[in-house]
């Protein structure tokens, strides 16, 4: 290669360099994306593909760079679509990008866009069948942002089958926890019951024993709400009301948390313990 | 004996071509980049500095594919040296069918030199972060470069025949580069056009009906990228079979068929 030609090569490639640095690094609209974190363009997943030359892994990773580049300093909505939209498309190239789900259940579900969150953490689920946190995270979203305790159940259970020892019954205590949170007391009663029978751990059986055994407290409790309804035409006020006329005796909790009653006169499970006082 | 002497020759000629100082160049350059991509993770930093390696090394492969196919046939076609070469006892077919081989091994070779700093890159690039998920180095890692070299020999094979076809210099180049990546994308955008909800509906349309034709004419590429055994442990293992069998059965039909176009065209002559 004649020397003139190398040096008109090195000056076109310095051109090209500074053009693509300033574009990058100084121009206006460079400096109010990097200064606000903004994402205004999704490229549809076809293009993408032809861009990265048929290379889906590196589309994916291409995509879940963008998204982590925003700034997490408030972003406007529309940034927060496109990251979105950027995430979902990156789990579809690659679902078992462990960046990706991470930063959607990080980021996505909190900023409003847990249906997002939701759609990336499903496909990591299947992605990743070893790695417990895609349920984990998937389940904490359906009853955080969802109000869907079935649904969580159900994945807490998934996640605690990933797992083994300590964090495996901690998983299958919190899946209980969350069914019987669930508005059909039958269905989390049958679900209790089921993962009482599946387990070995005499532990882990009779903590959920115990947990059954105040959903179906809280089945009579509501059952001898219903016949009070009926008989009197009012709901009840508080649960000393059934008793003696519909109950011989308010049920136990074994759990010692307790029952309460709604503003619909509705028997409903006591969630938390009351707040110690100082003496 | 001829095709082992156009073999041997096609090797050395490869090894002492500028193309070969690519090989170096690519190499340092992917480290590089995939070395720096390992910073923008927050929890798999070696998974995707390798991720982004093993990109690179494909893409390395395919350009060392289509450049060696220009300088060692196009550039025997310029400068004539075929009919030179056929002015001995050498068959039109050995001729091509060496020069094949030969770059086949020069690919096996390249795949073999740059899996090196990939596998370097697996194990040191993990930015500092001492929990970071790990690779899975054992079968897959070789089988992971075994699926990218296969890719090379397909895009090769192909290359090969539009230059026994073409009459242009850079025709084999710009329809090898297209072919490749059409291989490699058809696969996964049918499969978004399908059975995606967010694909859009005037694109399903339109493009199925191509891509479903398609499908029939190229092989899928993908199905030779067994990178995820290598990335995530815990990943069902490819089907390496189904991946490769297609494969070799279409550079087969390529390559005799691009032996066939080259007799004739050199009979002809």
């Amino acid at each position: 290669m004649s020397s003139r030609l190398a040096i008109t090569i090195g000056l076109g490639v310095a051109c090209l360099g500074g053009y693509i640095a300033y574009g990058l690094h100084w121009s206006p609209r460079a400096e109010q994306e990097r200064d606000e974190g903004t994402l205004r363009v999704a490229l549809p997943v076809p293009v993408q593909l032809v861009m990265t030359g048929g290379d889906r892994y590196l589309a994916a990773n291409l995509n879940v760079f963008r998204a982590i580049m925003v700034t997490t300093k408030n972003p406007d909505p529309e940034t927060v679509a496109v990251q979105a939209q950027l995430q979902q498309q990156a789990s579809w190239f690659n679902p078992a990008h462990e960046d990706n789900y991470y930063l959607a259940a990080a980021t996505l579900a909190w900023q409003g866009e847990a249906q997002a969150a939701q759609i990336v953490l499903h496909n990591a689920t299947g992605g990743r069948p070893a790695d417990m946190y895609p349920p984990f995270f998937y389940g904490f979203n359906q009853q955080y942002f969802f109000g869907d305790y079935a649904g969580a159940a159900t994945s807490i259970r998934t996640a605690a089958e990933r797992v083994e020892g300590n964090n495996k019954l901690a998983l299958q205590a919190m899946a209980a926890r969350w069914a019987e949170n669930m508005d059909n007391p039958k269905q989390a009663l049958n679900i209790l019951h089921a993962m009482a029978s599946q387990t070995a751990h005499a532990g882990l059986r009779g903590y959920l024993q115990s947990r059954a055994a105040r959903v179906e407290g809280l089945l009579a409790l509501r059952a001898a709400a219903e016949s009070y309804r009926k008989r009197k035409g009012q709901p009840i006020h508080s649960l000393n009301d059934l008793v003696p006329s519909e109950l011989a005796e308010l049920p136990a909790d074994p759990t010692n948390l307790g029952y309460a009653v709604n503003l619909q006169g509705v028997p409903i499970l006591v969630t938390r313990r009351p707040a110690q006082t100082q003496p | 004996m001829p095709l082992f002497l156009t073999l041997r020759f096609t090797l050395l000629l490869g090894l002492r071509s500028r193309a070969t100082w690519l090989v170096f160049v690519l190499g340092v350059g992917m480290v590089v980049a995939a070395a720096l991509a390992g910073a923008f993770s927050a929890r798999q930093p070696l998974v995707v500095a390798s991720d982004v390696a093993i990109s690179g090394l494909h893409f390395a492969l395919l350009f060392l594919s289509l450049i060696w196919v220009q300088e060692l046939l196009q550039k025997d076609r310029e400068r004539k040296h075929v009919i030179w070469m056929l002015a001995y006892p050498l068959q039109p077919s050995d001729y091509l069918l060496g020069r094949w081989l030969g770059c086949a091994l020069l690919l096996l070779l390249s795949a073999a030199l740059l899996a090196l700093p990939v596998a370097a890159i697996g194990r040191y690039a993990n930015w500092g972060y001492a929990a970071s998920s790990q690779v899975y180095f054992g079968w897959p890692f070789l089988w992971m470069i075994l699926g990218i070299w296969l890719e090379s020999l397909v895009i090769l094979s192909f290359t090969v025949l539009i230059f026994t076809l073409s009459r242009t210099p850079f025709l084999p180049l710009a329809i090898g580069l297209m072919f490749a990546i059409a291989a490699k994308s058809w696969n996964t955008a049918i499969t978004y056009l399908m059975f995606s909800n967010d694909a859009p509906q005037a694109l399903r349309e339109h493009n199925l009906p191509i891509l479903k034709m398609l499908k029939w004419l190229i092989p899928d590429l993908s199905a030779l990228d067994w990178r995820a055994a290598y990335l995530y442990p815990d990943a069902a293992a490819p089907g390496y079979l189904a991946g490769s069998i297609p494969a070799l059965l279409y550079c087969g039909i390529l390559v005799t068929l691009a032996l066939v176009i080259h007799h004739w065209r050199h009979q002809e002559a």
